[in-house]
């Protein structure tokens, strides 16, 4: 039963990723326009971020403003080896998500000291600090005017040259590959652990859970996720600026685990889609939204206010709403279809008794123990 | 190190010079503190919120009237009926939704607002103008020192508010009942004291606060084209109250004190010093809150299970 299930979440990935692969695919032969397309490879890199600070707020229940800041490193680091050394891509993801370690080790070090709404001010706080070396360390990150890797031509496992069409399979696979991990992990003891632990800290420590290890096991998981979408990033847009790496995005994140909720990732999967990409894909169409593009921000704030105080589930609860409502209702329409032919069949007896007495004896008998069974 | 290159007078005047930021820092920081104490939740929007009544005033400046202090009344004015029906639609309908939760709700609002002001209020990039143009100099210690009218009137005003301000915390009814639910609320309620209006007058308060801050340094700060020029100063009221300590009021007016003084000081020592003066002050409050977590001024609140 549970492997079943499981088995149709990776399948259900899978077709996601292939979705994905399919818009470029469709781009490529003209009929989804490359504006779309640039907004579905956008929504791929976020989801990559969100899924961390899923495991983050969702599971672990830490809130953290940092995640600015860990991606913005992530897409420097990449473009600063692209440019200066002969590295490998892959070799740089593997870089970049070392640093991630390191980051992540550290921040939730710090968080052990900190009481949980302190710890939004101090990751706040951090990725402040990242964003003055992203302005001030020239040599590195290029400052206010970015750095952008146009000049350099990676090309995965030697051969195949990452421009952006080949760019965007790569994420999609990453993406999918990262869902699956994602979503072992929550269903493996560790995230079992973790979710105990946001219930409830000290009843998660009594029975034994290490309130030190999952708090840094979090943090690295989520800052690694960060590193990642930050190189996917560069590769993505060969583009950085200081600008991008604010407050707006570390909200943003926030904004979508909630609306999303913490329940499944589907409904992160969604959120995302909300907050990051159905302004650039879908209401762009409309002038009201063209003139006014803050004028999504104060969509997403509101929902997420309201969703933080009327809804806590957020999408994955109305999923699940919407599942559980379905089944009783299948359930009723079902039954309701077996009255139906019960119904029919008496009158077919009703019919037949004038026709034959003794069918209709038997008929009937038959109507007795059938009605039998269905009181049993 | 560096005390031997840098001149009592460089010295001197960069304290002078910082004396804007200090005020504009330390209302932002009390306007965080009594929130914090009444609602047990750190306001992400108070930046936001400040911003908007500032932009408000400028609005009415340059759009309606000329004069500067009232439409910056009349900024305050909405910034504190703002901040009063957060209150009375948001926060009040959230009691029992946990800390975290209700930090979630603020920052959910410091979106709403990054949205809502450039749709509304900043569409034409309104801007207000400093109090009083010039400079004054004056001798002290035998240097002579510069310091702008503007940033001289800012200074006394935010002192002059925030002494009257600890005298009402300490003297007047209101100061008493705050301080009650303060210290907790529920008790405070089965005393006879209106815990809902206390609550939701320290979020007007916070909200007017904050205007006359953003008002104040809106015309420095460029808040014609920049929206979110308040955030800086948000997140160095926060450091800073986490630097002085959530316990008492006065906690985070020093910590922001220190904050700016000691910080600017630290840029003296040399231009690395001065590009990363941000980077190495949040980096030793990181080591003081290892050390110390409440804070420089914490005292630690004994939790019973």
């Amino acid at each position: 039963m549970k492997k079943t299930r499981n088995l149709y979440q990776y399948i259900g990935f899978i077709v996601f990723g292939v979705a994905l692969i399919l818009i470029q695919v469709l781009s490529g032969a003209r009929i989804i326009s490359t504006s779309v397309t640039r907004g579905f490879g956008s929504y791929m890199i976020h989801v990559i971020i969100v899924l961390g600070y899923f495991l983050l707020l969702g599971y672990a229940g830490l809130a953290s403003l940092g995640t600015a800041g860990f991606v913005g490193l992530g897409t420097y680091i990449t473009g600063y080896l692209l440019l200066h050394t002969p590295l490998p891509p892959l070799l740089i993801l593997l870089i970049t998500m070392l640093v991630g370690v390191i980051l992540g080790f550290v921040v939730g070090f710090i968080s052990l000291r900190i009481e949980g709404m302190y710890l939004a001010i101090i990751t706040l706080a951090l990725s402040e600090m990242l964003s003055v070396l992203f302005k001030n360390a020239i040599g590195f990150t290029g400052g206010t005017s970015g750095l952008n890797t146009y000049g350099a031509k990676p090309k995965l496992f030697g051969l195949i040259l990452l421009d952006r069409t080949n760019t965007f399979y790569f994420i999609a696979v990453v993406v999918v590959i990262l869902l699956v991990l994602t979503y072992n992990l929550t269903k493996s003891p560790v995230g079992r652990a973790m979710l105990s632990m946001k219930n409830s800290e000290s009843a998660a420590q009594t029975m034994g859970v290490s309130s030190l290890k999952y708090r840094l096991f979090a943090f690295i998981v989520s800052s690694v996720f960060a590193m990642i979408a930050g190189f996917l990033y560069m590769l993505y847009y060969r583009y950085s600026e200081p600008t991008k790496w604010t407050i707006n995005l570390s909200l943003n994140v926030l904004a979508s685990v909630v609306i999303g909720g913490t329940g499944s990732i589907w409904g992160i999967l969604i959120g995302t889609y909300f907050v990051f990409s159905l302004n650039d894909t879908l209401l762009t169409n409309f002038t009201f939204f063209q003139q006014n593009p803050n004028a999504f921000i104060f969509l997403t704030g509101t929902l997420m206010i309201l969703v933080v105080m009327f809804y806590p589930g957020g999408i994955s609860q109305l999923i699940f709403t919407i599942k559980y409502k379905g089944k009783i209702l299948l359930g009723k329409l079902a039954k309701m279809r077996a009255e139906k032919k019960e119904a029919l069949a008496s009158q077919a007896a009703v019919a037949e008794v004038a026709l034959s007495p003794s069918e209709t004896d038997q008929k009937m008998k038959e109507g007795d123990e059938h009605d039998g069974k269905s009181a049993k | 190190m560096g005390k031997g290159i840098v001149s009592l007078y460089t010295i001197l005047q960069t304290l002078v010079s910082s004396i804007m930021q200090a005020s504009v820092l330390s209302l932002s920081a009390f306007a965080i503190m009594l929130i914090f104490k009444t609602s047990n939740t750190t306001n992400f929007a108070q930046g936001m919120i400040s911003a908007f009544g500032a932009y408000v005033a400028a609005v009415f400046f340059s759009d309606l009237s000329q004069n500067l202090i009232l439409s910056i009344i009349i900024g305050i004015v909405a910034a504190f009926v703002f901040g009063l029906l957060i209150d009375v639609v948001i926060i009040r309908n959230s009691k029992n939704i946990t800390p975290v939760g209700k930090q979630m709700i603020t920052m959910g609002l410091a979106l709403l607002l990054i949205g809502l002001i450039p749709m509304t209020l900043q569409k034409n990039t309104p801007s207000l103008a400093v109090l009083v143009e010039g400079n004054i100099s004056f001798r002290f210690l035998g240097e002579t020192l510069v310091v702008t009218k503007h940033a001289l009137i800012t200074f006394c005003m935010s002192t002059v508010i925030i002494v009257l301000l600890f005298l009402a915390l300490k003297f007047t009814k209101w100061g008493l009942s705050v301080r009650a639910v303060a210290n907790n609320e529920m008790v405070a309620g089965m005393m006879g004291i209106n815990t809902r209006w206390t609550t939701a007058f320290t979020w007007a308060l916070a909200g007017g606060l904050g205007a006359l801050a953003a008002s104040l340094y809106g015309p420095l700060a460029g808040m014609a084209t920049s929206v979110g020029y308040m955030t800086p100063i948000q997140i160095q009221g926060f450091m800073a109250a986490i630097l002085g300590g959530f316990s008492l009021f006065s906690g985070p007016i020093v910590g922001a004190l220190l904050l700016v003084f000691v910080g600017n000081l630290f840029g003296l020592g040399g231009e690395a010093m001065s590009l990363y003066k941000e980077l190495i002050v949040y980096g030793i409050i990181f080591l003081i809150i290892l050390i110390k977590p409440l804070g420089l001024f914490g005292k630690k609140v004994i939790k019973k299970v």
